[in-house]
């Protein structure tokens, strides 16, 4: 029941995001059509564009014709590069989620892991460097952290390639990882640093709290209370964390990959904001919200599962 | 060296101080405390807040946290100094031979782990060489032995999922899983109900008869204390004042605190309630700096030159029974006693009715965005009583039959579902927030928790002061001579004018909530539970308080509490309430005799009482069936479920009518009047 | 009780030498920097926007303690100039959501219920939203420039301070001496001012200042995307995207506003934290 809940909430809002998108960029002050034609912007030239793209119908039929051509998987042909937005967009997509997926086992393991470690060493050498650490890592940009990177491993000492991409092949394996090292080291160690500092108040609340003290009295040793006492609690609040961590992926995926040139979703969102190409925008906002959608669902679904308090209510 | 393995004393604290580094300057928590537990003996350790009780718990098992260090002495246990041994050592003792149950059950079991495996957890840890499946069958066992009903169900909950009693009981079957042989009790039952604490002192008891294991009971509520424990240790502001055989400390106190302390608890059994309790003037020191010579010399009556300036040495007087205090050989303070008790004026008395509740309802249903829950509770079902003019009515309920909620319905903190409320014949139900502010005025409400009901952010004269300008009763310089009448008829002194509330402890807190209500000049006040969180030195300050602004000021009370004793103080007039109902209402004298409404002989005979003598106690208890739930269906009983006296299924479905026995005493049952006048007069 | 009437209302007068070292530093290190803000048109050797094209890319020297840019502008202004124009970002649309967002979030967990889920919904959408995607786009529509970045950066956050102030609300309004104040027909007015907002403005302070790193974060973020502070303004995340082409030849360019970025982030990191320690500790103690 709460499952069918959550879902029709999600839907809704799906849709709600989706036509605010279309809603927003369709509206753009300064029309389409004039940053397409640019300088070859006459009054003739830009009726005629806004007849062929059907700029001049009513919102309703320009927002349906819109929908159903998105639903049945036509996304438009990009304005600028005048090619269909659908392949482009699996296929940047494809690459991002090697990226984002590598990025994201990354830092729910390492990111958790290390929080846990720092709240168990609390203010001994380990906590106090891991801190500091986590410190760092909020506070660089990622891009800057990327420009530095690339300054110390692809021009100092020429380990790593500082841009681009190589499609998967057994045969180039290195070749292909190279490429992804850098920019996911970059993403992975400023969200790293996020969930660690997390987890670690979330861990040293749990070891203050009566429950571990009362284990601690009946005798249990310290290696069993945290695996079977804290570790559970601590990490149940890291669920919630997971579908803001979504929010920070993505926009650390665009900044990333525009410093790296890796050609995947984030920057091509990048590049249709920039060059105002709407159908990229529109199609790449859609998939957005797709996945921002899903990640809240099923970190709500996780969050009731896993904690008893949620999914045992009080019997009546 | 000695060794105190063979003598029979299974626990010795020797000199024990315990200090906690926090902040600036140290706390003296516990300071040269010395007393032994012997094989199966049950030893109390009685005091209030801040006497060091728990600390010593805490000091035994050596937990007690980053910021607590023993600076002193040895805690001997089957003649091994524990507080010598390494951490690994301390886990083979840890939950197996000593083992605890802490104050608050719902806090200490792990909200994620069911409830059976957390027992199993202990057993596993220390014998491991039960199967699995034998783990199992002990578990079981260990909770039908604590009185669970339906233990293979309950062993699958987890904790949110039981009732604090429940909990508690699982904390115990923990305790006693490895047949420990020293179990520690930290103040167990406080935060339960009265009826629930006699179950948990049955199951005690029985334990105690079977496992024959020792026992130290640290507790602040003397019933308990005669109820369970074979001697008793006194403990104030860390240092032991006075220890001896229950029977002989209850009968004959020595020091001048347990005599103080003693004398203030209202005595559930006095004949004549008119009486002022005696309480213990002043506050308990600060442990940062703790007096020079006796502990408790500023405050004592008797306190002589030597005693500020020496610390006393405990004396042994007679059997088993020391104090710490020279003066046991004066005259007590019975002079104290008629002083006060002239002071009281007598009563005024009235016979016009203030405030009349008619049929008053009020439910909560969850409610969210997305439509309500369907689950309804009827907090308030249907309540009928007059308070009169200069009386006080007492309202006493267990937790969760709505007492508190009705209190808040009658001056209109909540909105009502049903019925009305009528002050001074005017209705004040459905009144817009505009046409109720005169009666606002005249209608006020003290809080339970004096740490929550004053804005930290506020000083004392901004707090008083506050419902004198907003009820425009005085400005300016008037005002401020208002605020120090105030503080003086709360008792407190004038330089707390400008303080903060943390600033006060807390029984001077809950004077300042009781100076802001009657800023107001109102003429009811209600009391939500007034006591109930201050020490027993303070409560009884507290209630003569009340009583002296019923007597001389004339304002009516409505008394809420749980505490019978607190409420048979006060009051005139009683409701026992249960699950939103009234369950029989009448005057204090007919409240206490037969005939009684199940429930209230249930609540009787449940309370702990200081007796000299337990046998009788134990012979005429009455206990609740089951365990607590909330009521389902709208029909019959609230009470039937529960009931001992059940009659049959007539209780279950049919409303049971209100029937009056004598002038104004109303029981709400099935059983005849004659039949409930049989049962067994528990107070005198 | 010993008492130095301590007031809770003010800043104790704690020595310094019982304040924890990190939050000093972080304390500091603003202090520093809004000085250099203030003072930008005297600190700065040259003028953010002046072109010295004979020493293009030149290295860090007697005449430009920070290099040269690809036109020629002293890094060392410019940095200075920045550091008015990313704290103006950071502190500006701090000050814009603590504006809207604590009024929200007081009302919010003030009535409760209903009004209360309904906003809080709305707010956890938002928050859980890429915030640098809504930025984009709102640039997008609308043309880029600082005080517009601004605006932007503050409504983005706003929720953010919504769901804090919430909070904090909510456990005050637990509390009985908010319905003693109902006990007297207190007006809403007062008991939101009176009663509530005193006891709330510690974690808001906190939250304020953890916020000031974001909203830094951010804004650097889309101005290094274009779409946030335009050329020829001085602003740390411009300056980085404008360096990122001659990073092998002239890295001083960019390593200058990524380092200062990272500085002044990490200031007010240490500081909110530090204040949110010293008030855990004056909690504990009150309470």
């Amino acid at each position: 029941m709460y499952i069918l809940q959550r879902l029709f909430y999600t839907l809704v809002i799906l849709f709600v995001i989706t036509s605010l998108v279309f809603l927003v960029l369709q509206v753009l002050p300064g029309n389409v059509a004039k940053m397409i034609l640019g300088q070859y912007a006459t009054p003739e030239t830009l009726k005629a564009l806004e007849e062929k793209l059907g700029l001049n119908d009513p919102l309703i039929t320009q927002y349906l014709r819109w929908l159903s051509s998105t639903l049945r998987g036509d996304l438009g042909k990009s304005l600028v590069m005048e090619r269909p937005v659908a392949p482009i967009l699996l296929q940047a997509l494809g690459r991002s989620a090697i990226l984002a997926t590598i990025t994201f086992i990354l830092i729910a393991v390492i990111g958790n892991l290390l929080g846990v470690f720092a709240a168990i060493k609390q203010d001994k050498a380990l906590d106090i460097f891991l801190s500091t650490f986590a410190l760092v890592g909020i506070s660089v940009p990622e891009y800057f952290l990327g420009i530095v990177l690339v300054i110390l491993f692809s021009t100092l000492l020429p380990i790593f390639p500082s841009s681009g991409y190589i499609p998967f092949m057994f045969s180039n394996l290195w070749q292909w990882a190279s490429h992804l090292f850098l920019p996911t080291i970059t993403l992975t160690y400023t969200l790293i640093a996020h969930i660690t500092r997390m987890s670690r108040s979330s861990m040293i609340e749990v070891l203050q709290s009566n429950y571990v003290k009362y284990a601690e009295a009946k005798g249990l040793s310290r290696k069993d209370i945290i695996l079977k006492h804290a570790l559970k609690n601590a990490l149940i609040p890291s669920i919630t964390v997971l579908a803001l961590d979504f929010g920070w992926l993505i926009g650390g995926i665009a900044l990333v990959e525009t410093v790296f040139a890796y050609p995947g979703f984030g920057r091509l969102l990048v590049f249709g904001i920039m060059q105002r190409d709407l159908p990229v925008m529109q199609a790449c906002m859609v998939v957005i919200a797709i996945v921002y959608c899903i990640a809240n669902l099923i970190a709500d679904l996780l969050y009731s599962f896993v904690d008893p308090r949620i999914r045992f209510g009080k019997p009546a | 060296m000695i060794s105190f393995g063979t003598d029979g004393n299974v626990l010795y604290i020797h000199k024990l101080a315990v200090v906690y580094f926090t902040e600036k300057e140290p706390l003296k928590a516990v300071d040269d405390v010395s007393f032994s537990v012997g094989r199966g003996e049950t030893v109390g350790l009685v005091g209030e807040s801040g006497s060091g009780k728990s600390t010593i718990a805490l000091a035994i098992l050596g937990l007690l946290g980053k910021y607590g260090r023993v600076t002193g002495g040895e805690v001997w246990f089957r003649g091994e100094n524990i507080l010598e041994k390494t951490r690994s050592e301390l886990q083979k003792i840890r939950g197996k031979r000593i083992s605890i149950v802490f104050q608050d059950p719902s806090t200490s079991l792990n909200p994620s782990l069911t409830v059976g495996d957390q027992i199993a957890e202990t057993i596993n840890t220390h014998r491991k060489e039960y199967s699995k499946k034998e783990v199992r069958d002990i578990v079981l066992s260990l909770l039908a032995r604590v009185e669970i009903p339906e233990p293979s169900l309950v062993a699958k909950r987890y904790p949110h999922q039981l009732s604090g009693g429940m909990q508690q009981r699982i904390l115990i079957a923990n305790a006693i899983s490895t047949n420990p042989d020293l179990i520690i009790l930290d103040e167990p039952t406080t935060a339960l109900d009265v009826t629930i604490e006699a179950g948990i002192l049955d199951v005690l008891e029985s334990i105690k008869e079977e496992f024959r294991s020792s026992m130290l009971f640290i507790t602040h509520n003397f019933g308990l204390v005669s109820r369970i424990c074979d001697r008793t240790v006194v403990m104030y502001a860390g240092r032991k004042l006075e220890s001896a055989r229950t029977k002989d400390l209850l009968t004959k106190p020595l020091h001048p605190y347990t005599k103080g302390l003693l004398a203030c608890i209202p005595d559930i059994n006095a004949k004549n309630p008119a009486e002022i309790l005696c309480n213990i003037p002043g506050r308990v020191p600060d442990l940062r700096s703790p007096p020079v010579g006796c502990v408790f010399s500023p405050r004592c009556e008797c306190a002589k030159h030597e005693c500020s300036a020496n610390r006393p040495k405990s004396i042994l007087v007679e059997w088993e029974h020391e104090t710490a205090c020279p003066c046991f050989l004066e005259t007590s303070k019975k002079e104290g006693l008629e002083t006060l008790q002239s002071s009281l004026k007598t009563p005024k008395a009235e016979n016009t009715v203030l405030l009349n509740v008619d049929n008053l309802k009020k439910s909560f249903r969850h409610e969210t965005l997305f439509g309500s829950s369907k689950k309804i509770i009827h907090a308030v079902d249907g309540v009928t009583f007059s308070v009169m003019r200069g009386e006080t009515f007492g309202l006493v309920g267990e937790s969760g039959c709505g007492k508190s909620t009705l209190g808040k319905c009658i001056v209109m903190l909540l909105p009502v579902d049903g019925g009305q409320v009528v002050y001074a014949g005017r209705s004040v139900t459905a009144l817009s927030e505009k046409l109720m502010r005169p009666f606002r005025k005249e209608m006020q409400i003290i809080f339970q928790n004096p740490d929550s009901s004053l804005n930290p952010q506020k000083r004392i004269h901004q707090i008083i002061g506050r419902p004198l300008e907003i009820f425009e009763i005085a400005e300016g310089d008037k005002k401020e001579q208002r605020i120090y009448e105030l503080l003086d008829l709360v008792e407190l002194p004038n330089n707390y004018y400008s303080r903060y509330p943390h600033e006060l402890s807390g029984g001077e807190k809950q004077r300042v909530g009781i100076a802001r209500a009657l800023a107001s000049e109102p003429k009811f006040i209600v009391c939500d539970e007034p006591v109930t969180s201050l020490d027993l030195s303070v409560q009884a300050s507290i209630l003569n308080l009340l009583k002296k602004f019923q007597n001389d000021l004339g304002i009516s009370h409505l008394l809420i509490s749980h505490d019978l004793s607190v409420v048979k103080h006060i009051s005139k007039k009683i409701a026992v309430m249960y699950m939103g109902v009234f369950c029989e209402v009448g005057t204090t004298e007919q409240i206490f005799a037969p005939p009684y409404h199940p429930y209230t002989y249930c609540l009787l005979s449940s309370v702990p009482l200081i007796e000299k003598d337990n046998g009788k106690q134990r012979a005429r208890r009455l206990r609740l069936i089951g365990v607590p739930f909330f009521r389902v269906s709208g029909k019959g009983c609230v009470f039937a479920a529960r009931c001992p006296l059940k009659i049959g299924q007539i209780c279950e479905e049919v409303n049971p009518p209100t029937r009056t026995c004598n002038q104004g005493h109303l029981i709400t049952c099935h059983k005849t009047i004659e039949e409930l006048s049989m049962l067994e007069r528990l107070i005198w | 009780m010993t008492s130095s009437s301590r007031m809770p209302g003010r800043i104790a007068r704690l020595r310094m030498k019982t304040l924890p070292r990190p939050f000093l530093i972080g304390s500091s290190l603003i202090v520093l920097l809004l000085l250099v803000a203030v003072s930008a048109d005297y600190l700065a050797p040259y003028p953010y926007d002046e072109f010295h094209f004979l020493q293009r890319m030149a290295a860090p020297s007697g005449n430009h303690l920070l290099g040269t840019d690809e036109f020629g502008r002293d890094v060392l202004s410019r940095l200075i100039f920045g550091t008015r124009i990313s704290l103006m970002m950071g502190i500006g649309s701090t000050l814009l959501c603590l504006g809207f967002g604590v009024p929200i979030g007081l009302y919010s967990g003030f009535k409760g219920r209903k009004i209360d889920e309904f906003i809080m919904r709305i707010m956890d959408i938002i928050i859980s939203f890429p915030s640098l995607i809504i930025g984009l786009l709102i640039m997008v529509v609308t043309s880029p420039g600082t005080i517009k970045t601004v605006f932007v950066v503050g409504m983005i956050f706003t929720p953010h301070v919504v769901r804090v102030t919430r909070a904090v609300s909510l456990s005050i309004v637990k509390k009985d001496f908010i319905e003693a104040a109902r006990a007297r027909s207190e007006s809403t007015r007062f008991m939101i001012f009176e009663e509530i907002l005193p006891n709330i403005w510690g974690p808001i302070i906190v939250e304020g200042s953890l916020r000031v790193t974001y909203a830094i974060l951010l804004a650097g973020s889309m101005s290094f995307l274009g779409l946030g502070t335009q050329p020829p303004q001085a602003d740390w995340g411009l300056m980085v995207a404008d360096g990122r082409m001659y990073v092998g030849e002239a890295p001083w360019i960019v390593i200058s506003p990524g380092m200062m970025m990272c500085i002044a982030v990490i200031a007010f990191n240490l500081f909110g934290d530090g204040l949110r320690d010293l008030l855990d500790v004056r909690m504990r103690k009150l309470g």
